[in-house]
């Protein structure tokens, strides 16, 4: 296109001669418009100023009555007024010998010609005759017509030192223009500018606040909102009748990378369909710069994509939807205009954008919320299931179709671990399983595929996409398989089963399904221990054997829970020591990585971190199953990181008190430590208080009031926080330790073992472990004890 | 197994002084350890048996009390509650009274400071039938 201000593209001349005929001013002559009275001039420039102010807030109506006017102020055989948007010309009104031409717009900057010259220099122009100023005019102006016009006058209209637009009269004959109607057109386009600049001021916060309330509208939809397909085509809807758009439609960008098409406000899209890759097209530009990005004219801009949905597209704006500096997903807005888009119009974009990146991010959080609910259901659902159901088939069985059904995984297997032919003496048998049933199904240890894998290695397998994993074969009925996720049923180091779970969808499961999975394995192993010991139990007659063998079991259970190994964290040492007694109680320790970092890999700790200890009131088998069920909830519901200390421990008693079928009780002391921060939060439900040891050798008890967990209902917990300094030592433990009895029944108390922690402070956490338990043993002589013993020492180098 | 602990348990029917339902008394004596917790719970329950819903327990000869012993005492005071009854306090005490604390069990046990007072307590609790010579209207 060529700017078209001074370029005739049309040489017919009955506008020119209707126009005449309407004023009653026929003929040639050069001096009409000087002949004008100056009232009347004085008059239509009030009623333009009058006017203006009545149209304020409509640019197009306030264009209309300055066509109107000028006609009335100086010779029009064409005309135009236009503004300068971004790159280009956009020419509201355009009038040529009477005639109406559509708006247009025009790419400003490959031309040089009198709209330039204006807009360049503020300006403005008086051409008394094109063919005879020609060589002295400042800019070339092109013509592209057999009759052109031959003079011109070009009025910039300035806002606040910038040219925003321009008003343009031309004549067909030659020195239809004076001096004065250059001023006269110039008091009105002041005025006009003035005008148009409120209006497009009015019209931003106009579309601001329809933005606002686009956002609150999008925000109140939300939390009724259950599917967030829902969302997004709420969003796209809601975008394209509040501004009017061509087309809205909203990406988001995948954990592969790839931005994926949710909603469209053209019903022919294909939502869920292949996606863009990032950096590819308007939409991929913008979600890998992370910058919006404007094309103010599609046809000439080699990133475009043509949507076969939007034909009529002729500008777009991409604009990214992001939470801080991450990228969540794109929001796509076409025009049918060429330069469809202000710069205004992609700051209100920008706001709306980040409004809808919180609620998409909100959306997401709330149903990870909702999802992680349900999850902790049937964590807690399945390890009561444990102590409740004997049969180890009746279990399994169960277990199985209860996690397909809670998490929608269509495929759940359970495989055990059994005495077998081959090298390894082992087969992986099919035992529970949803959907397709394989009784008599089992694998050599050895064998190829993925759940021998797991069982043969004791690691869990996260294949995103089968047919890239050389473990992988196909099993019978499970042709259409493209992810699966197999954990080991681990118990004191021994594998004794697969959980595995499959999909048809490639990357179905991810490291969060990974963790709820280990946990449920967890369970399902104690389970499958529990039933095995119970029939070898049944085939003893001595009921002194089933005591040793229940105690055993007992001891089992409780030792698989304890963590095997410290994290190591920079700055920072962790310590622990356990004793059993004969007759095993419920005292445990835990750490619980709230970071980024998943259990699948305990060494590698960053982030904050839980730290609890715990001790059970019972002893034996129930008092091992409770600790499990204590240790798998605290876990649940402290890993979101989201719950305070004393949070974590009034959602673990209303879970535990779920199912008050016993008379058992608990009491857990619960510690976030954030080692960055070098602060620790804690919360105590009515265990000992911790200990505090500072270098300096102060002693602190740090006591918080509160009740034992699973009593009552609805308690409220206390917590405090606290900075741990270079030196300083926190020390959790059990009344096992400072109720441990010498001969003469005098207690180790909790004097003997402040004085031992003083006394070892300077000492490596193990150091000071092994002074208290050499305390311990000196006080008490080498008898067993009669309660459990548990001490966890986290000290700052 | 702990040594030579020794611990034992007296149990009295006490008729409520105004006619009402009975209460028992227990007064437990010693460490009241894992060793000892089974016994508890038998002298429990056999308060609470024959529908006898009201028992107060008189710590001021225990020395300490473990956490089986505590487990049995919230069984004890769950059963009772849910009889309409109580499992009553008494005489704890300080290092009795600090593992109450400690555990949050103070704020879940009415605790009185002697057993005529947990007595007492109890009778005003229940209203009584009106004796038929009360010695105040002589």
């Amino acid at each position: 296109m060529t700017p078209p201000t001074n370029s005739m593209t049309d040489d017919r001349r009955q506008g020119l001669s209707e126009r005449r005929t309407d004023d009653g001013q026929p003929g040639e002559g050069g001096e009409v418009a000087l002949l004008t009275p100056h009232l009347q001039e004085l008059e239509a420039l009030s009623t333009v100023g009058r006017m203006i102010a009545l149209a304020q807030g409509d640019v197009d109506a306030l264009c209309e009555l300055i066509d109107r006017e000028v006609r009335r102020v100086v010779e029009t055989d064409t005309f135009q007024i236009g503004l300068f948007e971004g790159t280009h010309y956009r020419i509201l009104i355009w009038r040529v010998r009477g005639e109406r031409r559509a708006p247009a717009a025009f790419p400003l900057s490959p031309s040089d010609g009198l709209v330039n010259w204006v807009r360049r220099t503020h300006q403005p122009l008086l051409v008394r005759d094109f063919e005879r100023e020609a060589a002295i005019l400042p800019a070339r102006p092109s013509y592209q017509s057999e009759a052109p016009p031959r003079s011109g006058l070009f009025v910039p209209l300035l806002a606040a030192d910038q040219a925003i637009g321009l008003i343009a009269v031309q004549s067909d004959r030659p020195n239809a223009y004076s001096e004065d109607d250059l001023r006269r057109l110039s008091i009105l386009a002041n005025q006009v500018a003035v005008a148009i600049q409120n209006a497009r001021l009015y019209r931003q916060a106009q579309a601001r606040a329809a933005g606002l309330e686009l956002v609150a509208r999008v925000g109140r939809q939300i939390a009724a909102l259950l599917h967030r397909d829902e969302l997004f085509a709420q969003v796209v809807h809601l975008v394209q009748s509040t501004f009017g758009y061509y087309g809205v439609s909203l990406f988001t960008l995948e954990p592969d990378g790839s931005l994926a098409l949710q909603a469209h406000t053209s019903p022919e899209a294909p939502c869920g369909g292949p996606g863009l890759q990032l950096g590819q097209g308007i939409i991929g530009t913008a979600a890998q710069l992370g910058e919006p990005v404007r094309a103010d004219d599609v046809s000439a801009d080699p990133r475009f994509i043509y949507d076969a949905a939007l034909p009529h597209t002729r500008s777009e704006v991409a604009v990214p939807l992001k939470i801080e500096d991450r990228v969540l997903g794109v929001l796509d807005v076409q025009s049918d205009r060429v330069a469809g888009f202000s710069d205004e119009d992609v700051a209100i974009l920008r706001t709306l954008a980040d409004q809808i990146a919180i609620a998409i991010h909100e959306h997401t959080v709330y149903q990870a919320e909702r999802r992680r609910a349900r999850q902790l259901a049937t964590i807690a659902e399945v390890t009561r299931a444990i102590t409740s159901i004997l049969d180890l088939d009746t279990l399994l069985d169960q277990v199985v179709r209860r996690i397909s059904a809670t998490f929608g995984y269509p495929h759940v297997g359970i495989y055990l671990v059994e005495p077998g032919p081959g090298e390894s003496g082992a087969q992986v048998v099919w035992r529970a399983s949803t959907g397709l049933q394989m009784p008599g199904l089992s694998d050599p240890l050895e064998a190829p595929g993925i759940i021998p894998w797991v069982a043969r290695t004791g690691e869990s397998a996260l294949v995103a996409d089968v047919t890239q994993d050389a473990r992988y074969v196909v099993g019978p009925g499970q042709e259409d398989t493209r992810s699966e996720l197999a954990v080991p049923l681990r118990m004191a180091g021994q594998t004794l089963g697969v959980l595995d779970v499959q999909s048809n969808r490639v990357a179905a499961f991810g490291e969060e399904d990974r963790f709820v999975l280990q946990t449920l394995g967890d369970a399902i192993a104690v389970a499958v221990r529990n039933a095995r010991l119970v029939s070898v139990t049944r085939q003893e007659s001595a009921a002194r054997a089933r005591l040793e063998r229940e105690l055993e079991v007992g001891r089992e259970i409780q030792l698989s829970f304890l963590p095997a190994v410290f994290p190591q964290v920079p700055g920072w040492e962790l310590a622990a020591y356990w004793q059993a007694a004969h007759q095993v109680g419920g005292d445990f320790y835990d750490y619980i990585p709230l970071g980024r970092d998943l259990p699948g890999q305990p060494l590698l700790l960053s982030g904050p971190c839980g730290l609890a200890i715990a001790d059970v009131a019972d002893k034996g088998v129930p008092a091992a199953l409770f600790m499990a069920l204590l240790r798998t909830l605290i876990r649940a519901v402290a890993i979101p990181g989201r719950r305070s200390p004393a949070r974590v421990l009034e959602r673990v008693n209303d879970l535990l008190l779920a199912d008050a079928r016993s008379d058992v009780f608990a009491t857990v002391v619960y510690v976030q430590w954030d080692p960055d921060q070098a602060t620790i939060t804690y919360a105590n439900a009515g265990h000992n208080p911790p200990l505090l040891i500072r270098a300096n050798g102060q002693v602190k008890l740090l006591r918080v009031h509160g009740l034992a967990l699973g009593v009552l209902p609805h308690i409220h917990l206390d917590e405090r926080s606290l900075r741990l300094e270079p030196g300083d030592v926190l020390v959790l433990y059990t009344d096992g330790l400072t109720e441990a009895l010498n001969a003469a029944q005098e207690e180790f108390g909790l004097q003997r073992l402040q004085q031992a922690l003083l006394a070892a402070r300077s000492q490596p956490a193990a150091g000071i472990i092994q002074a208290v338990t050499q305390a311990l043993s000196d006080f008490c002589g080498e008898a067993p004890p009669f309660d459990d013993q548990a001490l966890l020492i986290l000290k700052r180098e | 197994m702990s040594p030579q602990n020794t611990y034992k348990f007296l149990r009295r029917d006490m008729l409520s002084g105004n006619n009402g339902a009975p209460i028992d008394v227990i007064q437990a004596e010693g460490r009241l350890d894992a060793e000892a917790a089974p016994a508890l719970e038998s002298e429990l329950n056999a308060a609470l048996r024959s529908g006898h819903t009201r028992v107060v327990l008189d710590l001021s000869r225990v020395t300490y009390i473990s956490s089986s012993a505590l487990r049995v005492l919230v069984g004890a005071w769950r059963r009772a509650r849910a009889q309409g009854g109580d499992v009553i306090l008494a005489s704890l005490s300080p290092r009795v009274r600090e593992i109450f604390e400690m555990v949050g069990f103070d704020r879940v046990f009415t605790i009185h400071e002697t057993a005529p007072q947990a007595l007492s307590a109890l009778n005003a609790d229940q209203p009584a039938p009106a004796p038929p010579h009360d010695p105040a209207h002589k």
